[in-house]
């Protein structure tokens, strides 16, 4: 037994050992270094072959108990990949021929025994090329494989489109598995229907995100959005989409590889925590209110009592002026406290806001209608702060106008006269006269107007009703 | 005019959990004869045991109570009278409260930060109607 691992191991056929010498002799003289191992009968030539790792079978044609032939049937199917050769006496032609179209690599005739060495080199050779063929494309299927699970096992979806400028413009050809994870659809859906990414985008935001779509197409820069989609049982998805176009060594488009992500939990999230600041501010309001609203109606009281106590003395006039001191800055601190509730407003359009504050108002009292008119010229932009003074004062007219005038109908009218924006809220109630207090309510709407540069007109009389109109210039707003 | 020309006292509940408050409105009620605190509450369900066991013509209700919202007791006492007044007393005067209260029935909200003159005169108001 040759000790050189680079020995060819020969699994030889033949009943005669002395050919089989022979055949080793030969092909050591020729330069191939061999192990020759010799079996002559079915099963151990069976056996041999199951149980060795051998380069190459040289068999004989025909032996007592067995033929070449059928030794080449049994070799093909055990070990398909391992050279056969047939050695032996002459044959002819036609079973030569028959030997190489069963599958034989070759056939050496004793007489030419010259023919073998190169024969083996040959076949050697080309099994060696096979193996290394098909080690190569093993090796390549197991790192598409590879590569493949570690696609599937993103957690997103990714796919490969065709560019604008193909012969398939924008045509999906890859897409992974987990689309039908997160949409529901089947991944040949996106594939093979072209319209398919269209109709499940959610409508709103088709119109922007098909924008994106064709602007990077026309520049080639990445693609990279949030959009909705609808997913297969009508689920909302927020999906982050990012494609950047891949090209070629000319800078030639060849296709854009994307990814899409589902955001819908990190959306969620961002509503629900702007969610708690508004709730955190909404709560900081109701807790200003109770705290020192409360203070503040209790220290108004008190200070009334004792004002009725002091009733006749000089001390009247000083406690009415601390009483309404105290309930301006109440009056101030409400303010401050509704600003929490408009300041998300305050970009809404100016007739939008009365609106929803004339809404408000007509569910606060019963038995009296309460309509808004907005008259064509009145503009429907916002107003931005100045238009929150001026609802202030719209409210504070609406307040005065259900609890002390018995109103039964009042109107508030905004309307434009010149260069003026005019906001009137007008009743049919009670109406008061010169003698009467104008109060508190008044009074404040009157320094509001003054603080928006405007005028604050006011016209009652007994028994017809009140006009409480506020008059401010459109060059000073804002 | 004497309480006996005016005949019977407008009898009044308070239901009102700020103590000073309360004290305020017991020296302002005293001060008027033909007013008359008769019930005193701290909290909604003490207001609620008091409609069934007094008898009152006005209720004057603040909104900022601590067990529940005050449009939820209006309910009850037009249950045991549905002729008692009610006064809802409010510092804050937020809209979405007032709205609540006045759809489930309050006769007349008034700012908390109003002259003890104006509360007494819209309790006789609502007592005398």
């Amino acid at each position: 037994m040759s000790n050189d691992p680079n020995a060819l191991r020969i699994l030889d056929l033949e009943d005669d050992p002395v050919d089989t010498e022979l055949l080793q002799a030969n092909l050591m003289a020729g330069g191939i270094s061999c192990e020759m191992v010799r079996v002559q009968t079915r099963a151990d030539f069976e056996a041999a072959l199951e149980n060795g790792d051998f380069d190459l079978v040289l068999s004989d044609y025909s032996l007592p108990s067995f033929d070449g032939l059928s030794a080449l049937e049994l070799a093909k199917e055990i070990r398909p990949e391992v050279p056969f050769i047939l050695v032996s006496g002459a044959i002819g032609e036609e079973r030569a021929i028959e030997a190489l179209k069963s599958g034989a690599t070759d056939y050496v005739l004793k007489q030419r025994l010259e023919r073998l060495v190169p024969a083996v080199r040959r076949a050697v050779r080309e099994a060696e090329e096979r193996n290394e063929r098909r080690r190569a494309e093993e090796a390549l299927r197991q790192s598409e494989e590879r590569y493949r699970t570690l696609v599937e096992q993103i957690p997103a979806v990714t796919y490969i489109e065709e560019p604008a400028e193909s012969d398939n413009p924008k045509v999906v050809t890859y897409i992974s598995p987990q689309y039908e994870t997160m949409l529901g659809y089947s991944a040949e859906s996106e594939m093979i229907d072209k319209e398919h990414w269209y109709k499940t985008l959610h409508p709103e935001d088709r119109e922007r995100v098909l924008a994106e779509d064709v602007r990077t197409d026309e520049t080639g820069e990445s693609f990279d959005i949030e959009y909705r989609m609808i997913a297969g049982d009508g689920r909302v998805v927020w999906v982050r989409d990012q494609a950047t176009l891949v090209r070629d060594e000319e800078g030639h488009p060849l296709y854009w590889l994307g990814v899409q992500y589902d955001v819908t939990e990190q959306r969620r999230a961002e509503e629900a925590l702007k969610e708690i600041g508004e709730a955190e501010r909404r709560r900081l309001a109701r807790d200003l209110h109770d705290g020192v609203l409360q203070d503040l109606s209790y220290t108004t009281a008190a200070m009334g009592i004792v004002q009725l106590n002091a009733e006749g003395t000089g001390l009247e006039e000083e406690l009415q002026k601390a009483i309404d001191a105290i309930r301006r800055a109440a009056q101030g601190l409400r303010a401050a406290v509704n600003d929490l509730r408009i300041e998300d407003e305050r970009d809404r359009p100016f007739p939008d806001l009365v609106e929803s504050l004339v809404e408000r108002n007509r569910g606060m009292a019963r038995g009296y209608e309460l309509i808004l008119e907005v008259e064509e010229g009145f503009p429907a932009t916002s107003l931005g702060d100045a238009g929150t003074e001026i609802l202030r004062v719209l409210q504070e007219a609406l307040t005065n106008a259900r609890r002390h005038s018995r109103a039964r109908n009042v109107q508030v009218t905004l309307s434009k006269d010149r260069d003026e924006l005019v906001a009137e809220v007008a009743d049919d109630g009670l109406g008061f006269g010169p003698g009467t207090n104008p109060g508190v309510g008044l009074r404040s709407m009157g320094e509001r107007a003054a603080a928006l540069g405007g005028k604050l007109e006011i016209e009652s009389e007994v028994g017809e009703g009140t006009r409480v109109r506020l008059r401010v210039s459109i060059t000073q707003k804002g | 005019m004497s309480v006996e020309e005016l005949g019977m006292p407008i009898r009044v509940m308070l239901v009102e959990d700020h103590t000073a408050f309360r004290h305020v409105m017991t020296v302002l009620l005293a001060r008027e004869p033909d007013l008359e605190m008769v019930a005193q509450a701290e909290s909604l369900d003490e207001a609620r045991q008091h409609c069934t066991s007094v008898e009152f013509d006005v209720v004057v209700l603040d909104l900022g109570l601590p067990d529940g919202n005050g449009a939820d007791l209006i309910v009850d006492v037009r249950a045991a009278n549905p002729a008692v007044g009610v006064l809802i007393l409010s510092a804050s005067l937020d809209p979405t409260s007032l709205q609540r209260v006045t759809l489930a029935g309050a006769d007349e909200i008034l700012d908390k930060l109003a002259s003890t003159t104006e509360i007494a005169g819209a309790i006789r108001h609502l007592g005398s109607g």
